[in-house]
């Protein structure tokens, strides 16, 4: 599991900001939002413009690193336009069972890799400098990975510089090294590289962009395996949507998806924000990501009416009770006990700072507490 | 120019609604003071002078007289400010802090023990709705310390026919050996400002500032006339250095080698945890408390439960209220580690 991560000098966050999944306090209710001693569902605040949706972006940075399918992603400006400093900072630290893997890297655009390290329980493994070209390797037998060669890879990079404009990262030795050596699967290079494969971000306004052929046909065909489609109108109905469901082949051979009210009417013509914005949250979730590390929902309930939230984030709990969930929302409702805690609950601000509200107060924090009706009346007026 | 902004709420104040006795503010400015942690700008602080039967009746005009039966939500600087300032009324989104502090006043003609308990059960959460702290049979129960610690404490009573204001302040000016070290501060004030003539109160201010600031005993002297010495006259300079050194060292403070207000907070601390026992006592016959046990007891007290026995052994003439104050729980509930740190 994801323990820490921290940036520095990417998008709007120059100065570090640090999210802590080991830093939990010794709440004894709403225990199903931590896991194994770690924050697994976290909720996160802030007024707009405070980073929300690049803090989404800046976890997920290691998909791009790691993976050879994703190319670069273009986000607009990466480092921070106040900085000096010439590249953004991104460090991760996992916990694999006994085992405290940290992966750090800088990268001086969408592009280009300026280092990269790897710590595993305080040994570095491996070190790269890409500017000066310097590398430090010599640990590389305490992963299995002593005869590996470092030439090859060295080789590898000489390819990617020619090949200029391809818009792929540069390759870092991390992905090159899972790549090329056969690693027992208990190793923490590849829980490591199983834990990033696995991690996604959702944005509910996308929801609002989806068309009517948007759903992916391989969707529509799951849904047409026994089960399945009773198992999403069951979703639909718990989050409040109350419907039927049917699914029809067109003689072109392409399926649509109805409502069904004795008469058929067609899904995405009709269906509302929230109910576009929930069937784009099954589908990622429940078909694509059935075994996700870590998800990033961001602004999810954006179009739910606030029992809906209250549902989707249950739902999310019971479903995923291992998964490393941040969900981010306005909805001031969910800020409650009753389904979250203190130290799950955490303030974006404006500054660049990310606060757990029991950390925000020097109050004591008790469960009976309304905490949003403290958020809204000040009480962590100066973490907002 | 455009009119886009609006004035923007004022938020993160404390309403603190007593029956305005200037004791009663003393009292909070000290533990705000001696607390800095609970981070209260005492300029934030909105004083309302009341009493707990108008108050029930202003609930009443705005609720009607079956809100406690109907579980309304209540808006206590809604009701206040509604009255005080119709123009300009609060939320309870405001405020960060409602604190409701009364006493008992067991001899008060409009007594209801129905109406104090309605309230009592209702004003639980001092960050949410507000809290109602009432003082047993007043405010000045916190002084009511012989010593420190105080074993009798446990079962200091007042019978009820004599737990008027007239009565119990004095029976607190004659037992209390608390009452000089909270008066300090002010007593300082008014020697700074009728004595020696500091009519600037910022001066003033800072010359507390400091006195208070004072932590050891060695050249006592010097350092009080080099914080004097430039505001009053050279004639009083002597005297008034010297009548100063006396009252700290009659007040103790730097004997422990602390400030005037780390030496209160120690202060504080030992009275908030007498009146845990106390409560304690009432609630479960049981003053003594293991030591590490004090946080679980506290979180075990009722304030409702303690109201209706205090009602049941003072409802005859010949009865009793047990001397118990609970507005010094603020602080405890605030953050519980603030009394054993």
């Amino acid at each position: 599991m994801l323990k820490k991560f921290e940036v520095e000098n990417y998008k709007n966050f120059k100065e570090r900001i640090c999210l802590d999944f080991s830093n939990t306090a010794e709440y004894q209710f709403s225990t199903d939002c931590i896991t194994d001693g770690l924050i697994s569902k976290m909720l996160i605040y802030g007024r707009n413009a405070t980073g929300k949706t690049n803090l989404g972006n800046a976890l997920m940075n290691i998909c791009e690193i790691l993976s050879y399918k994703m190319r670069y992603s273009d986000e607009g400006a990466f480092l921070n336009a106040n900085s000096e400093a010439d590249a953004a900072v991104f460090s991760y630290t996992f916990q694999f069972d006994e085992k405290e893997v940290i992966y750090s890297y800088s990268r001086l655009s969408n592009q280009e890799l300026r280092d990269e390290k790897l710590i595993i329980d305080g040994i570095t493994i491996f070190q790269c400098d890409f500017v000066s070209g310097n590398g430090n390797f010599e640990n590389l037998k305490y992963i299995g990975a002593e005869t590996v060669h470092i030439e090859r890879y060295m080789q590898s990079i000489e390819t990617e510089e020619k090949s200029e404009g391809t818009g792929k990262l540069e390759l870092p030795f991390l992905r090159w090294l899972i790549g090329t050596v056969a690693f027992k699967n208990d190793s923490p290079v590849i829980k490591l590289a199983d834990y990033v494969n696995r991690m996604v971000k959702i944005t509910a306004s996308h929801a609002l962009f989806v068309g009517t052929r948007a759903l992916s046909e391989s969707f529509y065909v799951l849904l047409e395996k026994p089960g399945e489609l009773g198992n999403l109108e069951e979703f639909l109905n718990i989050m409040g949507v109350e419907c039927r469901l049917t699914l029809r082949k067109l003689p072109d051979g392409q399926r649509q998806l109805y409502f069904d009210y004795g008469k058929l009417i067609p899904f995405y013509e009709n269906a509302s924000s929230g109910t576009k914005a929930l069937l784009v949250l099954y589908r990622r979730l429940i078909t694509v990501m059935r075994d996700a590390s870590f998800v990033y929902l961001d602004e999810f309930d954006a179009f739910y009416h606030y029992e809906m939230a209250e549902n989707v984030i249950i739902f999310l709990k019971n479903k995923y009770p291992k998964c490393q969930i941040i969900l981010t929302s306005h909805n001031t409702n969910l800020m409650t006990n009753r389904l979250m805690r203190p130290d799950c609950l955490f303030i974006l601000s404006g500054q660049g700072t990310l606060t757990a509200l029991c950390n925000a107060t020097r109050r004591e924090l008790r469960e009976g507490h309304n905490l949003e009706k403290m958020y809204i009346s000040g009480e962590f007026e100066r973490y907002e | 120019m455009n009119n886009y902004v609006n004035g923007g709420r004022r938020r993160n104040r404390t309403l603190l609604i007593v029956e305005g006795n200037h004791e009663k503010n003393i009292l909070f400015s000290l533990l705000f003071k001696c607390f800095p942690e609970i981070s209260v700008d005492i300029n934030d602080v909105w004083i309302y002078g009341t009493n707990i039967y108008v108050l029930y009746n202003d609930i009443v005009k705005e609720y009607g007289s079956d809100w406690a039966q109907k579980g309304d939500e209540i808006d206590l600087p809604f009701v206040v400010s509604k009255k005080l300032q119709p123009d300009d009324v609060c939320s309870q989104r405001d405020f960060t802090n409602i604190i409701i502090v009364f006493d008992y006043e067991r001899q008060d003609p409009n007594f209801s023990a129905e109406k104090i308990l309605d309230m009592q059960k209702y004003f639980i959460d001092v960050a949410d709705m507000g809290k109602l702290y009432i003082n047993y049979p007043m405010i000045e129960s916190y002084q009511h310390l012989r010593s420190l610690p105080d074993a009798d404490y446990a079962e200091r009573k007042v019978p009820a026919s004599f737990a008027n204001e007239k009565f119990y302040k004095a029976r607190v000016r004659n037992e209390t050996i608390i009452a000089g070290a909270v008066e300090f501060p002010v007593r300082l004030n008014d020697l700074l400002e009728k004595h020696l003539n500091i009519s600037d109160e910022q001066v003033r201010g800072r010359c507390l500032e400091r006195i208070t600031n004072i932590s050891e005993e060695c050249n006592m002297e010097e350092i009080i006339q080099s914080i004097l010495e430039d505001v009053v006259e050279v004639s009083v300079l002597k005297t008034a250095k010297y009548q100063i050194r006396n009252w700290i060292l009659r007040c103790g403070f730097t004997q422990e080698h602390h400030t005037y207000w780390i030496y209160m907070r120690d202060i504080f601390q030992q009275i908030v945890r007498h009146n845990i026992q106390k409560a304690n006592r009432i609630q479960n016959n049981q003053y003594w408390i293991e030591e590490g046990k004090y946080k679980e007891c506290f979180e075990k007290l009722s304030l409702p439960d303690i109201l209706e026995r205090q009602n049941l052994s003072s409802q005859d003439s010949s009865g009793y209220i047990w001397v118990l104050n609970t507005c010094v729980f603020f602080v405890a509930d605030y953050n519980f580690a603030l009394i054993t740190g």
